[in-house]
């Protein structure tokens, strides 16, 4: 075995302090915007729906004022308006509250404020980005229903669709929708969080099939979700971004056939190696997914002509000197040593671990990015660019997190950290009630209720319906016994 | 089961006719619309809202007013909206035809230029697509889902095509993560005896694991979608437990002869269904010359080494096109007719995958409501025997039979049920008495 790295601890952590419904950024260091000493002093505009917004006020007239709003932590400062009569209160703050936020070097976010303040003077001409945030678990937070309410939003906003549908041709390349990902599947399911990404993945190729420029923009993607970015060209890291599988395929299940087990293996691969063959890394991609995926698998590579070639198993000793090895077969001395507390999530090099500077070397990252200027530089719109939409969208996500976070404090039947909903509470209470006609007429309401949230979220909590057929089976049990008790009074 | 298809293949029929008659019998100057399965209907729109519209349709002497929700439509012309649509309109099912498509895929897997459907039949290629199996929204497993007799009803519908309407290519589109081996057999049998000698067959993958990898197989011309697995198809049951002895070996026999059908090198399918420790194979190993020709060996000797004799292979799309299993990629309608050869192409047929799409759509909801109906009908007869009136107990026995009538209905519409989930005519007939009996005397 070769170097191993043990940030383990780590990302556990920050996995289990993450919430589940959340898409508030994590706590750790990330690019983002703050203020310099040179830009205008930070404000807390006081809205009249409630919102608090800290911003800099760059220029105001009679009516609206033109902002740079600090909207969420960790997140780049947009430029935009606001009407005055949306405003109820400006309040100085005594210090830059940016000052006081996270980590990251002002050098860039002073180019972010300069660029946002300068791109007033071309506005028309500038490319227009809509960056959100991912965090959240994939399947969950971020699924079909919201992201397809996202792709309307986006399309609102950009206005440049076509009579049929499409992106006009003169904007397929300067309207662009940035991912930022900071992500997850479902962790104990490991790479078969692949399979709660195919929906989301479908409707990211319908947007891509319309012409719509689809970036994303990796911190961390973790098990399903580091496939995901895969499907398309434009893939950026941060500096320290990464991908990875919190599984080995290669200990599949319990139990079973080797030749079964194999085979659920080999299915496995075959549809995970689809998504860098749709993004176009037909040299490396499907490579790089064995490697991540299943520790037999090694990965070796080498350039030649600047051409990556990479391949799973070890290359002619008479040529071994001219490749790269980024992971062995985790076999015998090679296997991944587990530390003391073997809780603790290794990354060895059993499997490929894709951090920003392998991504990059391989061709996978385009860039490194950790700036909303690099990555525009990149995408080749220089600083020219207009961030669109006060929280790049993720309104939308929050929202639906919101709405399954609300369902579930109905419907949770408790169990597993989470207390039991409302709903239940009511159908359990519901023999303290006088009379049993009551008593039966509330149970029977709940499980109604409870049906009824169900159908809403079902692409969620109940795909497949089964659990709203029970449910409906003890509502006619419930029926029958009312209809039994008015008739015996 | 065959009568309940037959009324089926009958209904679809006249929804056809309905559908040709109405494009022919209408006149010159008419509002379109075009639904997003291929079909044009002309007439004149005389309901109209956001969510749908309605169109009123000669048929022979008779007006027929058809609705349509906005969900089926691509588009909508009116007469008062300038011209006439130009003959060169595409009457594919895409509902977007005539864009160019954006498709990150290796470019020299692609045809260079696609050809464009028409909505003219002249001197164009006419084109069916039959879709098997639909994974996104769980309808695909191969038995109930990707049914023999039910694809032979749609066989059925592009038979009773006039003739210049008849395809001359049927393209099953394939998207399944497999499933019963019993309905292997009739399904590489009527691709083979029933389809090919008619129709160019061609397999399009968008998913094919296991049983749908077989089902594929005796299509001598497969194409890929860009990120389709195809392979996998090692036989198991049960708490993942592998197919063995005699019964393996008859599969195994199948799938070679299958493979000749299909023109393909067994040892492709073999690497595809057994491996080592459990069975004793060798490696899969591949030479490619200039030409792409690909010469398959049954040990490690090859160029390339395809799959390791501990491994199961399965198939990606490069790979697929690279070792000649596959003859491209394609993403889109287009892309397949440019790979088939096609100039130009007309989608014809487009009721015969109706015909799936509506019997995977039945299996579903019967999938989960029969559980549903035979649980009320255990709660309706418990009442029924402690009800304390005669009416009492006759309501619930009507209750009962009521449930059992919805039932017997669910799986007339999905008869694969029959088999896979034994709901049979006599089962039904038995329950009927059962139920009956516990009427009042």
């Amino acid at each position: 075995m070769s170097k191993r790295w043990l940030f383990g601890g780590l990302m556990l952590a920050l996995v289990a302090a993450a919430p589940i419904f959340s898409l508030a950024p994590a706590a750790h260091a990330r690019p983002e915007m703050r203020a310099g000493d040179d830009t205008p002093k930070m404000v807390e505009l006081v809205m009249t729906d409630g919102r608090v917004i800290k911003a800099q006020i760059l220029s105001e007239t009679a009516t609206e004022y033109r902002v740079l709003a600090f909207l969420m932590e960790g997140f780049p400062a947009v430029e935009t308006t606001y009407r005055k009569s949306a405003v109820q209160e400006v309040r100085a703050l005594e210090a830059d509250a940016a000052d006081s936020a996270d980590t990251a070097p002002a050098t860039k976010t002073n180019d972010d404020a300069k660029k946002n303040t300068s791109n007033a003077k071309d506005a028309d001409k500038a490319a227009q980005i809509i960056l959100t945030r991912v965090d959240g678990e994939i399947g969950f937070d971020f699924s079909p229903t919201p992201l397809r309410k996202f792709f309307t939003l986006v399309d609102e906003t950009f206005n440049d669709l076509d009579e049929r549908g499409d992106v006009v041709t003169d904007h397929r390349k300067d309207h662009i929708v940035i991912f930022y990902f900071n992500t997850q599947t479902y962790e104990a399911g490991g790479i078969d969080g692949l399979f709660s990404i195919m929906d989301i993945k479908e409707i990211l190729q319908d947007e891509m099939k319309k012409g719509r420029r689809i970036v994303f923009w990796v911190e961390r993607a973790v098990n399903g979700a580091a496939v995901l970015p895969m499907m398309s060209p434009e893939i950026f890291f941060t500096d320290n971004g990464d991908m990875l599988v919190t599984k080995d395929l290669d200990k599949f299940g319990q139990g079973g056939d080797d030749v079964v087990i194999e085979k659920q293996i080999s299915l496995r691969l075959g549809h995970a190696e689809g998504f860098p063959i749709l993004g176009g890394y037909t040299d490396v991609g499907p490579q790089i997914v064995r490697a991540m995926l299943r520790s037999p698998y090694e990965f070796w590579y080498k350039k030649v002509g600047g051409k990556v070639i990479a391949i799973n198993d070890p290359p002619p000793p008479d040529d071994i000197e001219n490749w790269i090895q980024l992971s062995d077969d985790g076999k015998g001395e090679n296997q991944d040593k587990l530390g003391e507390d073997d809780n603790l999530f290794v990354i060895g090099n059993d499997r490929l671990w894709l951090d920003a500077a392998r991504a990059y070397d391989l061709g996978i990252a385009k860039a490194i990015c950790n700036t909303t200027d690099d990555i525009a530089f990149h995408l080749g719109v220089g600083r020219n660019y207009k961030l669109m939409l006060e929280d790049g969208g993720a309104e939308v996500f929050q929202r639906w997190s919101r709405e399954l976070d609300r369902a579930l404090r109905q419907i949770s039947q408790g169990g597993n950290g989470r207390p039991r909903g409302e709903l239940w509470k009511q159908f359990d209470k519901a023999g303290e009630l006088n009379g049993i006609q009551a008593q039966l007429g509330r149970r029977k309401n709940s499980l109604e209720k409870i049906v009824g949230i169900l159908r809403k979220y079902q692409e969620v909590f109940d795909p497949e319906g089964q659990t709203i057929a029970q449910l409906n089976v003890q509502i006619e049990l419930l029926r029958q016994q009312i209809m039994q008790a008015n008739a015996q009074n | 089961m065959r009568n309940a298809l037959s009324r089926m293949n009958r209904l679809f029929a006249i929804v056809a006719t309905l559908a040709l008659v109405a494009l022919a019998a209408t006149p010159a100057l008419a509002d379109k619309v075009h639904t997003k399965d291929g079909r044009v209907l002309e007439g004149e729109i005389v309901r109209e809202s956001s969510s749908f519209v309605t169109i009123r349709v000669k048929v022979g002497d008779e007006e027929k007013d058809i609705t349509l929700f906005m969900s089926e439509v691509a588009s909508v012309e009116r007469t008062a909206d300038e011209a006439p649509a130009p003959k060169t309109e595409p009457a594919k099912a895409d509902p977007k035809p005539a864009k160019p498509q954006a498709v990150a895929a290796p470019s020299n897997n692609k045809p260079a230029e696609q050809p464009k459907a028409r909505s003219s039949s002249a001197g164009a290629t006419k084109i069916a697509f039959i879709t098997l199996g639909d994974t996104k929204n769980g309808k695909d497993m191969v038995g109930p889902y990707v049914y023999a007799d039910a694809i032979r009803s749609s066989l059925k519908i592009l038979d009773e095509l006039p003739e210049d309407q008849k395809p001359e290519i049927v393209v099953l589109w394939v998207d399944s993560g497999g499933g019963a081996l019993v309905e292997l057999e009739p399904l590489n049998r009527l691709v083979q005896y029933e389809m090919k000698p008619k129709y160019r067959t061609v397999a399009w993958i968008r998913s094919a694991i296991s049983a749908a990898a077989m089902t594929s197989w005796p299509c001598e011309e497969i194409i890929m979608m860009t990120n389709a697995p195809i392979g996998a198809c090692t036989a198991w049951s049960g708490n993942l437990q592998k197919m063995d002895g005699p019964a393996l070996g008859e599969l195994l026999k199948h799938m070679r002869e299958v493979s000749r059908w299909g023109k393909k090198d067994p040892l492709i399918m073999q690497a595809m269904q057994v491996c080592e420790p459990d069975f004793p194979r060798n490696d899969l190993s591949a030479d490619i010359d200039e030409h792409g020709n690909v010469t398959w060996y049954d040990g490690p000797e090859g160029q390339y080494m395809v799959c390791k004799k501990t491994d199961i292979l399965t198939f990606n799309s490069i790979d697929a096109v690279k070792f000649g299993l596959a003859k491209g990629i394609a993403d889109t309608k287009d892309e397949v007719a440019a790979l088939l050869g096609c100039k130009e192409w007309i989608e014809v047929g487009p009721e015969a995958n109706d015909f799936q799409v509506r019997f995977r759509d039945n299996l579903k909801l019967s999938e989960t409501k029969l559980g549903e109906l035979l649980q009320k009908i255990n709660i309706a007869l418990q009442f029924a025997q402690g009800a304390q009136t005669e009416q009492e107990r006759n309501a619930q026995v009507g209750r009962a039979l009521n449930y059992l009538r919805q039932m017997r209905a669910m799986v007339r519409k999905s008869p694969s049920l029959e088999f896979y989930e034994q709901w049979t005519k006599e089962r039904f007939d038995a329950m009927e008495e059962q139920i009956k009996a516990n009427r009042a005397r």
